[in-house]
């Protein structure tokens, strides 16, 4: 079973991100070396001494969305229009612009170097990157901080584009509000593009009947790049709730931390190293306090305990004894 | 004036019972989006009882309806009607559109737009409304529209007390001759359901209360309606394009409200600052020659309600007086030394015939 480490990016791994994220978000990686609140978690195969200096994938794990700027989503709703009268009864869906997750964690920029990887791997990688994620959560959900996030956590999944690479949703409705390049203003304002846009967008409901067909088809639509990361999400708990992105239409998948817990239950135990541990299994496991997430085999005991080679652990850095966050539910 | 004083050969006069077959006669011909006369004998005849005991009753409550019928004398036809409503919504909410725009600014992208907004709005509940202007095509490039428009604004000028001091008035907007509505297609048929023709059938009116239980409680982004239909937007169907300069020049304010069904421009004013209305004046008829050279061209009506008579006409003021010939005195149902309301009235270019 191949190791993987997971752990936040540096200054240092800025050249080698280019082949995962775009210009723009490579200075966001940078900036964002001690912010904990924002933390870009890249993925490497193999242990440290396989000295893995590019990143085969990463997700960038926001922990308090919307403090500092507002962020935006449209809320879909549903108005029905009754009239007894004339025996009508209609429902239509509604879109309103609001900051509805404000306060929750956030999984964003989830990329993998596809070219870099073996088909099978192409849909682990994702399961793995939501999975450490995740996990981070979960153990700062159990020793909260200040300032700790509330319990929920959301995924903005890539919408439908054209041909063209155009969005319709945002063709038919942010477009006749801001005209302006978009490529252009999320070069120079990256993600923050989307609050200074919000500005111009409808404050009132919005009947999404009214919008022209190709961006009402698009509400709630994935990109067809994106049903890996739509596939890890489900299967950690997360489902689309009823709120989209404000540019491509694209579902805002959401869980409350509980829900999590229960599709990947986690345990706080200390380490028990061995010569040699039977039948071991893809752990997940986290240190106390740092942002490191690593993939190894071992196995949970029967008291509570992690079990994992000694060999293995040196290889990572562990110790016996070592208090760790494991869930068993890792994915090679 | 020239010496030869062009007759006018209209008389505006309070509807009668005998005024049913004309009714009909306008409802046949009504095009979609005129809802104040469906083609429906029942509904007319009920409407004209109403009208006659409108004007004879003494205790108005607010839900009369008044209508007026143009004969032209030489014939003695009917050649249009019109009507007021002494309150638009009468027991229950008039609805409207309000005509509204936000400005949007986000500093960072340098972007500042103004956006226009309709909102549904009952603010023109309980005004007074023009209703049922319908006149014979053939009479269009006459005084006879002007007569049958403005008269209106005596009577009100002369029983204010049954009229609210603000009057409304909608103009068809743009449909075609099956009734399709490019802007209730955009936007009622969304909610509605139904093809244009059908709402207007169950509606009648836009006083019904379930148009606000089917249209948005929020406003109307018109960026996000089709290029047809944010064209339509104020615009008039062409059957409305000439009372609808009347009204106008009146001075009614068009910009602020339009119709929720056809998107036709609804208009209103204040009563005080329409031109008929502060212009007009009590003055005492008197018989006598008419004097060429003196005459200007007046609206006058009598000060009767029940047997309500206007006249455009030119005539010579003196003073407190007006001098009206013989056959004037008598179209107007009056005797020398009677009161009567006249109001100045700009002759139109091209005009009179």
């Amino acid at each position: 079973m191949k190791l993987w480490h997971l752990r936040p990016a540096r200054s240092a791994d800025l050249p080698s991100l280019s082949r995962l994220l775009p210009n723009w978000e490579l200075e966001a990686a940078a900036s964002a070396d001690n912010d904990g609140d924002d933390r870009l978690l890249l993925a490497f195969p193999g242990g440290p001494d396989e000295i893995a200096t590019t990143p085969l994938g990463c997700i960038r794990l926001r922990r308090r969305i919307g403090l500092a700027q507002p962020r935006f989503w449209f809320h879909l709703g549903v108005r029905v229009h009754a009239a007894a009268e004339l025996g009508m009864f209609r429902r239509e869906r509604t879109l309103l612009l609001g900051n509805d997750h404000t306060g929750a964690a956030e999984l964003a920029d989830l990329c993998i170097d596809a070219p870099r990887l073996q088909p099978a791997q192409r849909a682990r990688l994702p399961r793995l990157l939501v999975r450490a994620a995740l996990l981070l959560l979960q153990r700062e959900r159990r020793h909260p901080g200040p300032g700790a996030s509330m319990p929920r956590v959301i995924c903005a999944l890539p919408g439908r584009r054209d041909d063209s690479g155009a969005a319709p949703f945002w063709e038919g409705l942010g477009r006749h509000f801001y005209p302006g390049n978009v490529d252009q203003a999320l070069a120079r304002f990256g993600e923050l593009w989307r609050t200074h846009a919000a500005a111009l967008l409808p404050r009132h409901p919005l009947v999404v009947s009214v919008l022209r067909e190709a961006a009402q088809a698009a509400i709630g639509a994935i990109h067809p790049d994106a049903e890996h990361l739509r596939d890890a999400l489900a299967e950690c708990g997360l489902r689309a709730g009823q709120h989209v992105d404000l540019f491509d239409g694209g579902p805002v998948f959401e869980s409350h931390l509980d829900l999590i817990d229960a599709h990947q239950p986690i345990a706080h135990c200390p380490l028990q190293l061995r010569a040699h541990v039977d039948r071991p299994a893809p752990l997940l496991i986290a240190g106390e306090s740092d942002d490191d997430v690593w993939l190894v085999p071992g196995s949970m005991d029967a008291a509570g305990g992690v079990e994992m080679a000694s060999a293995t652990a040196a290889q990572v850095g562990f110790t016996q004894a070592q208090a760790l966050w494991v869930t068993a539910r890792g994915d090679s | 004036m020239t010496d030869a004083i062009p007759t006018t050969p209209f008389l505006l006069r309070a509807c009668s019972a005998d005024d049913l077959p004309a009714l009909e006669r306008f409802a046949a011909a009504s095009p979609v989006g005129i809802t104040t006369l469906p083609h429906d004998r029942a509904f007319l005849t009920d409407r004209l009882q109403r009208s006659l005991h409108s004007f004879a009753t003494e205790d108005a409550s607010g839900e009369e309806i008044y209508l007026f019928a143009l004969e032209d004398l030489a014939s003695g036809a009917v050649i249009g009607i019109s009507g007021i409503a002494a309150r638009a919504g009468f027991n229950d909410r008039f609805y409207s559109f309000r005509n509204e725009f936000v400005v949007h600014s986000s500093k960072p992208l340098g972007v500042t737009t103004r956006i226009h907004t309709l909102h549904l709005c009952h603010d023109l509940t309980d005004v007074s409304l023009f209703i049922s202007f319908h006149i014979d095509p053939a009479y269009l490039d006459t005084l006879a529209p002007q007569l049958l428009s403005r008269a209106r604004l005596l009577f009100i000028a002369q029983h204010t007390e049954r009229f609210a001091d603000r009057i409304a008035a909608e103009s068809a907007g743009v449909a075609d001759d099956n009734g399709r509505c490019p802007f209730w297609d955009a936007v009622g048929r969304r909610f509605f359901g139904m093809d244009y023709p059908t709402v207007e059938r169950l509606t009648g009116g836009r006083s019904k209360s379930f148009i606000a239980d089917l249209m948005p409680p929020s406003p109307i982004y018109v960026p996000l309606l089709s290029d047809e239909a944010q064209w339509a937007i104020g615009q008039l169907h062409p059957i409305a394009e000439l009372p609808f300069s009347i009204l106008l020049d009146e001075g009614f304010d068009a910009d602020t409200y339009l119709d929720i069904f056809d998107g036709g421009p609804t208009v209103q004013e204040r009563l005080a600052m329409l031109k008929t209305v502060s212009r007009s004046r009590i003055l005492t008829a008197r018989a006598g020659p008419t004097a060429p050279e003196r005459a200007t061209w007046q609206l006058v009506c009598n000060t009767d309600r029940q047997h309500f008579r206007a006249l455009l006409l030119p005539a010579v003021v003196a003073g407190e007086t007006l001098v009206l010939d013989a056959d004037a005195l008598d179209r107007l149902a009056l005797l020398s030394g009677d009161r009567v309301r006249v109001a100045e009235f700009d002759v139109p270019a091209g005009e009179p015939r």
